[in-house]
């Protein structure tokens, strides 16, 4: 093709657009508008109807970070297991209801020794560590039996087994647990409220807060810092190289499903202390909520799951009294997870690198 | 290139832990009746194959011939269908591809393969990872030993870029380094374990004369410096004549034969191999180019 020549008449850019594009371009633009205009209508909405005051902004937004670290702590096992096998790990909400009713059997017999009311401050981390243990185990199960088989064969059916193992544990889980649900024996120091810069926040919260932080800087540490951390890179960027160097692959994936395990257990645990409630089948949604912030962060990438879960728990907290509201639905905290879900589709639409790129996939196509 | 260090007198006593191998006719390496094959298709059978500690030794032949399944092999890259490989007299076949490589197996390959998105230095840094000792606790706690062990991993590893002659390279991205400095990198990381034996598929390939010339000095030193026992994949005949004490020839899926340069270059059946019989004038002008190569290693 000949090189056409730059005239003074030169095109503009729009009708250069418009020349290039096909209909889908058009269709997705229309619904970028669209989305766009809805957010800015319910947004004006939501700011001038007043119903809210200023401090209960400021408590959504608590309560955002607090359910956004938590489903960081799950994207970061989505993302670990993608970053090294370039498979979505579909049981991984399940791993967390599992280490969630861990922390539930260790808090019930602690509480039946007397330790929670003898020494509070002991029993949370105690409860902790159960959740990451029963999260742990359970990963390195699913590794065992969805993914291993298949490490040398180039197939979705870890896909589908993860898929089968999801439905086994859920009612395995019904089958023993029960479908009712259940409670947490009540931490007493942790009942109540505390005054902070003149706000009312729940204790259970902040405590959340801060135990996800700490997990996710232990993580993160350990992944810049220690040998296994180097490994674990290495082996997500070239298995092969990585084994010829003398790193144990399968040691690392490994660790990379224990690590991503205990962390949703600790997710588990927190969700249950701040929820006060737990079920079987609670693993779904909230897998699915992990999984979209893994996506929203751009999966593979751990600050990117870290990011991406606390953008889509404000979204989530913020986004039907700010947006929502605008529009005077009846009960726009019924209609939360239609924001969580519409994030994750638009993403996949308009950004499918998620909002830290994904630098490894981007390498290696 | 860093000038030419003298051999054995090593700057800081960094590179070497260990003293030099002496010399030995005694193999290192030695393949006893290997054979693959990929369901039906056979790609290599009855690959005897003996690398005499602290040599030089080329394997060479036409494309397909089965040179790099054999590297695969050893390497336990792919598992053997058959046959034996000890390494210094203990069996390796058999082991998993990272245990291989903790007895002193190391390799680069065809097509480069790093650590794309880390630095020239995290990859030789990688390249170290069986000789750290420091657990997650003490990495992430600072202790006195990973901090020793941190530093001395880095220094080492600069040590090793600059005897392949890149020191400078240490902080760019190995996706982002010209190609020869990535073979280079590659040649670096291999060489940082301690390895005994390192496999070099087509080292040459892409490189100039100048660079080749490069190679063969840097070669040289990997030998006579570190005490690293060479085997090498490549088709640059120039390269091969002036590095390899012993040349293998594969021609498909089997050793056609065995020699020193000079007894290669007299053989008939090794330009028969590459270029078909001598009647065969339609092969020989088809490929050109394996014949100007067998021409200037042999003039």
């Amino acid at each position: 093709m000949s090189e056409v020549p730059r005239s003074a008449t030169e095109p503009g850019a729009f009708s250069e657009w418009l020349r290039r594009s096909t209909w889908v371009d058009h269709v997705l633009l229309a619904i970028r508008i669209s989305v766009a205009a809805l957010v800015l209508v319910g947004l004006a909405g939501g700011l001038t109807a007043g119903t809210y005051s200023a401090a209960d902004f400021v408590s959504f937004t608590m309560f955002g970070l607090t359910i956004g670290s938590i489903y960081a702590l799950i994207a970061l096992g989505y993302t670990m297991v993608y970053g090294i096998l370039r498979m979505i790990n579909f049981a991984h909400g399940d791993v967390m209801m599992i280490g969630s009713f861990a922390g539930l059997f260790a808090a019930g017999a602690l509480n039946d020794a007397g330790l929670v009311n003898a020494l509070p401050l002991l029993a949370l981390p105690l409860v902790l560590a159960a959740g990451m243990a029963g999260g742990a185990a359970m990963s390195l199960i699913i590794e065992r039996i969805a993914y291993r088989p298949f490490l040398h064969v180039r197939s979705l059916a870890p896909l589908i087994c993860a898929i089968g193992m999801s439905f086994v544990l859920q009612y395995a889980a019904r089958g023993l647990f029960g479908t009712r649900n259940r409670a947490y024996p009540g931490f007493g120091w942790m009942e109540g409220t505390v005054s902070l810069f003149g706000l009312i926040v729940p204790i259970p919260q902040i405590v959340a807060f801060i135990a996800a932080l700490i997990v996710l800087a232990g993580l993160l540490a350990l992944v810049k810092l220690s040998p296994l951390g180097k490994a674990m890179r290495a082996v997500a960027e070239d298995r092969d190289a990585a084994a010829l160097v003398g790193i144990n692959v399968g040691a690392v994936i490994v660790a990379t499903f224990a690590i991503g395990g205990a962390m949703a257990g600790v997710a588990g645990v927190l969700y249950a202390l701040v929820f006060k409630q737990i079920t079987v089948f609670m693993g779904f949604a909230l897998g699915v909520k992990g999984f979209a912030a893994a996506i929203l962060g751009g999966i593979g990438n751990l600050g990117g799951a870290l990011l991406g879960g606390l953008v889509l728990g404000l979204a989530e907290a913020l986004g039907p009294a700010l947006v929502l509201e605008g529009f005077g639905l009846p009960a726009p905290y019924q209609l939360k997870d239609v924001i969580g879900y519409g994030m994750l589709v638009m993403i996949l639409i308009f950004r499918p690198q998620g909002l830290l790129g994904e630098r490894l996939a981007s390498k290696r196509a | 290139m860093p000038d030419v260090l003298p051999p054995n007198r090593l700057p800081d006593g960094l590179l070497l832990d260990r003293p030099l191998p002496i010399p030995s006719r005694a193999p290192l390496l030695d393949v006893r009746g290997l054979k693959k094959a990929f369901g039906g298709m056979i790609a290599i059978q009855n690959v005897d194959l003996s690398i005499a500690e602290g040599s030089v030794h080329a394997i060479i032949g036409p494309n397909g011939a089965g040179k790099t399944t054999a590297f695969n092999c050893i390497t336990a890259f792919v598992p053997p269908t058959a046959g034996r490989i000890f390494l210094g007299g203990e069996r390796i076949d058999g082991l998993p591809a990272h245990v291989v490589a903790r007895h002193g197996v190391a390799r680069t390959y065809q097509n480069v393969r790093l650590f794309p998105n880390m630095t020239a230095l995290e990859n030789v840094l990688v390249g170290q990872h069986r000789r750290l000792h420091a657990t997650f606790w003490e990495a992430i706690l600072g202790s006195g030993r990973f901090r020793r062990e941190e530093a001395e991993a880095r220094a080492r590893a600069m040590e090793y870029l600059a005897f392949v002659g890149i020191p400078q390279r240490a902080g760019d991205l190995a996706r982002h380094m010209p190609y020869g400095d990535q073979r280079r990198l590659e040649i670096a990381r291999a060489l940082v374990a301690g390895p005994r034996i390192l496999m070099l598929d087509e080292p040459a390939a892409g490189m100039n004369p100048a660079e080749g010339r490069a190679l063969v000095e840097l070669i040289e030193r990997i030998r006579a410096d570190l005490g690293v026992t060479v085997v090498l994949i490549e088709h640059h005949m120039r390269v091969v004549m002036a590095v390899a004490e012993r040349i293998t020839v594969f021609n498909r899926g089997a050793i056609l034969t065995e020699g020193t340069p000079g007894e290669i270059q007299a053989d008939e059946r090794v330009i028969e191999a590459y270029l078909g019989r001598r009647s065969g004038q339609v092969a020989a002008a088809a490929s050109p180019e394996p014949q100007r190569q067998m021409e200037a290693g042999i003039a």
